[in-house]
């Protein structure tokens, strides 16, 4: 088993090399120079300024040096300063990746409470009106582009009818821990990304769950004379639950990239936005930290999940 | 769509910086400018308390006017730190703001500020002379800052910057008056030196050392958190593409505002701020002339409509191999005739803008409309002038001569839906004269490339761009001086990158920055203006106005063209004088 981890855990570090190298060959060899970009329209600049300001920004070297310089930064902890914001990079990831990560494990949680229900519910009354109502609830919300959900969110539920606010993630002045504030901007945001989380569940969890039924373990369970609700609440379900599980790194993965999307409509400050305007402006310390940062959790997340894997079924693990 | 348009909107945001960066701080002027509380007249007596929420679609970078460039830093850092001098909010005019008044000398060399008396930082320190000279110092360590134009040409500013003297010998500090010297004489410095945002030396002293050039304050903590400050707020708190909060500044040389708290709040997109100005989450912003009869309609809104101060052109590149014709002014002029901005203006911004017919601003106070031909749209003045210059239509009812077609490629940045429209009709309208226009798009990154970077073959090293004609923008400063876009020193390497070239206009462009009288300067740029307008060497296409959106509740709001950046910057000159209406 550690053995197995050791060789994904080595598998993953060329894989996230490649990320950062690509990213960083992509982004800089596109048209468009930062310093460029700064000094547009900036009258009676001299060339010497702006070769000592591309200078300071360590541009003037060639692109595969500041590759490496970059690297070298980044393997000592330092992922620089960013050109924008004027300080280190780490302040601005510190401060909107916890928002992220807010907001895709809120996702995930109402995928599960309300996907693996809804699942379980149309997995009972199979074939009936109700089942085909779910269906079409989870055809629904895997058709339904996050944005135009979002949109029509805020329009109905925020504009319309003032219920939830338009954007942010606290009311202006209320307290870094007022929990309740908080869950109130949550509602949207969180809704809106787990919407193809809960169609994904709700069918998984009730093909699951007919799979299992047709088992032994579960007509012994019925032959025991249980009540069809407890065979299917506790035997079935439990069993059914583990694919769900193990799948749950790839969910995490999935959220955290959907969430770029969910950010900038209901204007969330987190690593979404900030990747963007970085990128707008070519600010690559910015862009490169962010790459860094979700390309790791999406390779712990799929490690995670191999692993859950493997766990499940030794044979994964050869 | 949602994300689309997010990046049309700010696409549209990056491209207006340009010109900004030297006119950031304005704060409001105390002897002139509109009068106070005018527009709360007969709405009760004004009261104290509760705080105004300002919408942006950008967050703020740094909260340092050393090195901050972009709009949203600048709208914060007008609250926080107060220039020398402001200018008037309609017509853009120096005024007074810390300095109660101040000389010109006979050469234009040398400039003499008198501070108010009494002047103090928010902490109750005395504000002095010295956090002027100190503020030129830091900006001419600076690694990072691209501000240093505004002080360069001040005597000893580069020994200084470069480490050779301890100090800017041409800034003198003695009691309440401040000489500035420099070595040539440079007009624009008055509004460009005299607004620069001043930063307290208490604060940001420890980070200069005379005799040590290589330390400066690029990275100090205090650039994101500033302690103390001399305009009307002072800052509290910032939390990154969220808000920022500012509360009120007691020692505030106007007297402390009546508002307790001023924010500065993000929001993704102009659909987000449309939609939080309707509910109330935000009370001042500027939205897209589509949003505007939807806002009007909901009732709690006063909406301004404030003329820009700046322009969407095209630019006819004249230094273009094979597309010499652009170098014909007959052949520009026609282009001007041929096309209907008006209309334009009605299909792409609902009727909010202005044709352009020259470079100023018709809102500045160095516009004169007298002498300028107006350019009235008339295609068929346009291929009359054509056909008198000797272009006869080929059987594909294209113009030629001498076995050219008139054709060419029209470039302007993806994602800019106002530029987009603009480049469609153009096409369209242009086909219909007899002119072959292809439209072409790349991001705003590759076009600022293309037009700063010179790669055509043939008049590559005088800098011949790679492009035909490009559809972009200006928006501009607060002093009329245009040498950067106008001057022919500026083909190679600034930003002549039509490489227009014109002797009167280069002779007006210097008086204008040597002859330093407001009627001196009004005739320069008079002459300037209709030598381009003559010449056309864009089609200078139209102004947008901005749209500002204020809750009713707020009392003495009366944005101007010049009242700060462009966007909600423009309502915040006489901020400390606004109120709420219960």
């Amino acid at each position: 088993m550690s053995r197995f981890v050791t060789r994904r855990l080595l598998q993953a570090i060329p894989t996230f090399f490649g990320i950062t190298l690509i990213t960083f060959a992509l982004f800089r060899l596109s048209p468009g120079d930062p310093v460029d970009l700064l000094v547009f329209g900036v009258p009676d600049m001299t060339a010497a300024q702006v070769a000592a300001l591309r200078h300071a920004y360590g541009l003037d070297q060639p692109v595969p040096i500041q590759y490496l310089n970059w690297l070298l930064r980044f393997l000592h902890g330092d992922f620089g300063q960013s050109f924008l914001y004027h300080r280190p990079v780490v302040e601005m990831i510190g401060s909107a990746l916890p928002n992220t990560i807010q907001l895709a494990l809120a996702a995930l949680l109402l995928a599960l409470v309300i996907g693996v229900p809804l699942g379980a519910v149309a997995a009972r009354s199979r074939g009936s009106r109700l089942d085909q109502a779910i269906r079409i609830v989870a055809v629904g919300g895997h058709a339904v582009p996050g944005f135009w959900f979002g949109l029509m969110f805020i329009l109905v539920l925020s504009v319309q009818v003032p219920l939830f606010p338009v954007s942010g993630m606290l009311t202006l002045g209320a307290s870094q821990w007022d929990i309740p504030d908080r869950l109130w901007h949550l509602v949207g945001p969180a809704l809106t990304l787990s919407l193809a989380g809960i169609a994904n569940y709700s069918r998984l969890m009730r093909t699951e769950i007919l799979d299992v039924i047709r088992q032994d373990f579960v007509r012994t369970a019925r032959a025991k004379g249980l009540r069809e609700q407890s065979v299917l609440m506790v035997h079935a379900l439990r069993n059914a639950l583990l694919p769900l599980i193990t799948g749950l790194g790839g969910v995490l993965a999935f959220l955290v990239s959907g969430a770029v999307i969910v950010e900038s409509v209901f204007s969330w400050p987190g690593m979404g936005r900030l990747a963007y305007e970085a990128a707008r402006s070519k600010d690559y310390p910015i862009v490169m930290a962010v790459v860094v940062t979700s390309s790791t959790m999406l390779l712990v997340s799929y490690i995670l999940r191999d692993i859950a894997y493997s766990v499940a079924d030794p044979r994964v693990r050869r | 769509m949602k994300v689309r348009e997010r990046v049309l909107r700010s696409l549209a945001m990056v491209s207006v910086l340009s010109l900004v960066a030297t006119a950031c701080s304005t704060g409001g002027p105390a002897a002139s400018g509109a009068p106070s509380g005018s527009a709360g007249a007969g709405a009760g007596s004004p009261t104290p308390g509760g705080r105004v929420v300002v919408g942006s679609i950008s967050d703020a970078k740094v909260l340092n006017p050393v090195l901050s460039t972009d709009v949203p830093s600048a709208d914060v850092d007008q609250m926080l730190y107060e220039p020398l001098l402001t200018v008037d909010p309609k017509n853009g005019q120096p005024a007074p703001d810390l300095a109660e008044k101040w000389t010109i000398s006979p050469d234009s060399k040398t400039y003499t500020f008198t501070l108010r008396p009494g002047l103090v930082w928010s902490d109750g320190s005395p504000f002095t002379g010295e956090d002027f000279k100190f503020t030129a110092e830091a900006v001419m360590r600076s690694k990072t800052s691209v501000r240093k134009n505004i002080f360069q040409d001040i005597v000893g500013a580069t020994d200084f910057g470069s480490g050779k003297a301890t100090d800017i010998s041409g800034i003198q500090v003695s009691g309440d008056t401040i000489t500035v010297q420099f070595t040539k004489a440079f007009c624009p410095a008055l509004t460009d030196v005299g607004g620069f945002g001043i930063i307290p030396k208490s604060v940001f002293g420890k980070y200069i050392v005379p005799d040590d050039p290589s330390k400066n304050l690029d990275n100090a903590p205090e650039n994101t958190k500033p302690p103390v400050s001399d305009g009307p707020f002072m800052f509290k708190e910032w939390v990154p593409n969220d808000h920022i909060t500012l509360v009120a500044n007691p020692h505030y040389f106007k007297g402390k505002p009546l508002l307790d708290e001023w924010d500065y709040k993000i929001v993704s997109d102009s659909t987000a701020l449309a939609a939080s100005l309707k509910t109330g989450e935000i009370d001042v912003g500027t939205v897209d002339p589509e949003q505007r009869d939807d806002l009007k309609k909901a009732g709690t809104l006063d909406f301004f409509d404030v003329p820009g101060r700046g322009y969407t052109y095209i630019g006819w590149n004249e230094l273009r191999g094979g597309k010499e014709f652009f170098q014909d002014k007959t052949v520009r002029q026609a282009l001007a005739y041929g096309l209907n901005i008006q209309e334009v203006v009605q299909k792409v911004l609902l009727g909010e803008g202005t044709k352009m017919i020259a470079h100023e601003p018709p809102v500045s106070w160095a516009y004169s409309e007298s002498g300028l031909n107006p350019y009235n749209y008339d295609p068929k003045k346009a291929q009359s002038l054509l056909e008198g210059d000797g272009w006869k239509k080929g059987s594909d009812g294209v113009y030629q001569k001498n076995g050219q077609k008139l054709a060419f490629t029209l470039y302007t940045n993806s994602g800019n839906k106002v530029r987009d429209t603009f480049q469609q009709v153009a096409v369209e309208q242009y086909k219909q004269i007899g002119v072959d226009v292809t439209a072409k798009t790349e991001s705003f990154e590759a076009l600022v490339d293309r037009l700063t970077k010179s790669k055509d073959p043939k008049y590559g090293a005088q800098g011949g761009h790679d492009y035909d004609a490009v559809i972009i923008g200006w928006s501009l400063g607060t002093d009329p001086d245009a040498y950067s876009i106008w001057d022919s020193t500026q083909i190679k390497g600034g930003f002549d990158f039509v490489g227009y070239n014109d002797p009167t206009v280069d002779k007006a462009l210097t008086d204008g920055r040597t002859m330093c009288q407001l009627d001196q300067r009004k005739t320069a740029y008079q002459t300037f203006d209709k030598q381009l307008n003559e010449d056309q060497p864009y089609n200078f296409g139209f102004d947008p106005n901005e749209l500002i959106f204020v809750n009713k509740k707020f009392q003495g709001v009366a944005p101007g063209p010049f009242g700060g950046n462009v966007g909600p910057g423009l309502a915040m000159w006489n901020i400390e004088k606004w109120w709420i209406k219960k």
